[in-house]
């Protein structure tokens, strides 16, 4: 005798649903684990940029300014300014490598009237106001500007918000998608299965032993689905990321996408057992409820 | 234990099958129920093993209102009552072990204890060669013999059988009867459907006669 029952009291494993379920769910995990890497990547993008610019300001001095000695003037003043940890004024080097995705390697900046440039760092964000620091250094050195990046950083986060909002209502669609997949595998598999489904009431079995048969080959179906579909995305991810390494890109922030990251994807097969489980329970249950 | 009072069942919109049926068993009888095709046998039968609710009148079983009990009483009613179904009703992909040990694990019993219990009942049944064998491949005497192993592991009160002998050999069949004056001396009420009129007369117990969806007493051949 078999000690090992190999077969449920509702034989699902043998139903059609069994063949294509974990396809379908293996490719909701698949696009899922794309999308969240994305959302993920923006995510730690902005916070990059975020971090990098809440304590800098940059001081921008005319060049015939700078050329009559404005440089040094800003510099000591600054220095004075309570919340300043360091003036690092850019040297010519340093502009040129800053403009050399516009203009090119071989800039020659003796012959450009550009501005001479002034990195503050300052002890934390919001330490020092950008306006009134402007018109603290106008005083001292006519036509200065100070910018502490947040004219262009709004942009770009707000452009990045709403492609992380996309890419929540594109996860939502997935999610809804595979809910959709395991309550028709769900009431299919009831249909089929209805005359063992009586026997097993006529026996003493209720609803929720009936629901736990289900519910089980629903996790199942999406374990068989959904971890090869993420090791598929896994390797994609990896794959870019070797490409993007090799990218010379200076203006997008080195984005490494960390253990935490890793967790979140692996998660994404457990969320679609999860979510498969509690659907076909729901349905089993909600369904039988309607039997006399 | 079972009151039927003013019975009557109808499908959907069809016409009554069963008509003003009055019915009592007491805990501990043994009755025949008799009649012939179409009579509503199964219909009755039906209404015993809580497949449906009467359409009207009053059923009452172990103390349970059943036109107006919850669908969660049900398990825990059913679990009482043993059936054996003509066409048997067994489970095509499991196998005799798996079949008969349906009621005990949707009961919740310990493995050890199914274990136990069903090969000892299987060898009593003369079907402890068939533990790995699925129905499809038993002839009908023995999936007969499945049914009413399945019916009986449970030690149900209440045990409904439908024709239990009409593919049993006469040996078997009679050991099968012997198997149900047993359960019956042990408390279990007995209601067994039968065309067989030599049963009634060979085992002496009061007769229900079923006719055109009427129900009525014979006395104790």
């Amino acid at each position: 005798m078999k000690l090992w029952r190999g077969s449920s009291d509702v034989p699902l494993a043998s139903d059609p649903s069994a063949r294509f379920v974990p396809w379908i769910i293996g490719t909701m995990v698949f696009l899922s684990a794309l999308v969240l890497a994305v959302a993920l990547v923006l995510d730690s993008a902005i916070e990059q940029w975020r971090l990098s610019h809440s304590v800098r300001l940059t001081v921008e001095i005319p060049a015939e300014v700078a050329a009559a000695g404005g440089i040094d003037l800003v510099v000591m003043r600054l220095k004075d300014l309570p919340g300043v940890v360091s003036v690092t004024p850019l040297g010519d080097d340093r502009i040129a490598e800053l403009l050399a995705p516009w203009i090119g390697d071989n800039l020659d900046l003796s012959v450009l009237p550009l501005p001479s440039l002034i990195d503050v760092e300052v002890v934390s964000p919001g330490a020092l106001d950008p306006a009134a620091t402007e018109r603290l250094l106008t005083d001292v050195v006519p036509g200065v500007r100070v910018d502490d990046g947040r004219r262009w950083l709004e942009p770009v986060r707000a452009t990045a918000g709403a492609l992380q909002v996309i890419a929540a209502v594109v996860l939502l669609l997935i999610g809804l998608a595979s809910v959709a997949t395991v309550i028709f595998m769900t009431r299919t598999g009831l249909s089929v299965h209805s005359k063992t489904i009586d026997v097993l009431h006529q026996v003493g079995a209720r609803d929720s032993y009936v629901a736990r048969l289900f519910q089980n080959q629903a996790l199942l179906l999406a374990l068989i689905g959904g971890v090869p579909g993420l090791g598929l995305a896994a390797l994609c991810l990896m794959i870019v990321r070797s490409l993007a390494v090799r990218l010379d890109a200076p203006l997008l922030p080195q984005v490494a996408f960390g253990a935490q990251d890793w967790l979140y994807l692996l998660a994404l097969p457990l969320v679609a057992a999860l979510i498969g489980m509690l659907t076909a329970r729901i349905t089993v249950l909600a369904t039988l409820a309607r039997m006399p | 234990m079972i009151r039927f009072e003013n019975v009557g069942l109808r499908y959907g919109s069809g016409p009554e099958v069963l008509h003003d049926v009055e019915l009592s068993l007491e805990s501990g009888s043994y009755h025949f129920l008799v009649g012939p095709s179409g009579a509503g046998k199964s219909s009755l039968l039906s209404l015993l093993y809580l497949a449906r609710r009467p359409t009207r009148g009053l059923v009452t079983m172990f103390g349970q209102d059943i036109a107006s009990a919850p669908r969660s009483v049900f398990p825990g009613l059913r679990r009482r009552i043993g059936v054996v179904f003509q066409d048997y009703h067994l489970l095509d992909h499991l196998t005799t072990f798996d079949n008969v040990a349906l009621p005990l694990r949707v009961a919740g019993a310990a493995p050890g204890q199914i274990r136990d219990h069903v090969l000892q009942l299987l060898e009593w049944v003369g079907l402890g060669d068939k533990v790995d064998v699925q129905p499809p491949f038993m002839s009908g005497g023995e999936k007969q013999r499945v049914a009413v192993a399945r019916a009986v592991i449970g030690q149900p009160d209440l045990l409904l059988a439908d024709e239990p002998t009409g593919n049993l050999d006469e040996a078997m069949a009679e050991r099968l009867m012997r198997l149900f004056e047993e359960l019956n001396r042990q408390g279990t009420t007995l209601l067994i459907a039968t065309h067989d009129t030599s049963l009634p007369r060979r085992f002496l117990h009061p007769v229900l006669r079923l006719d055109q969806g009427e129900l009525g007493h014979e006395a104790t051949p």
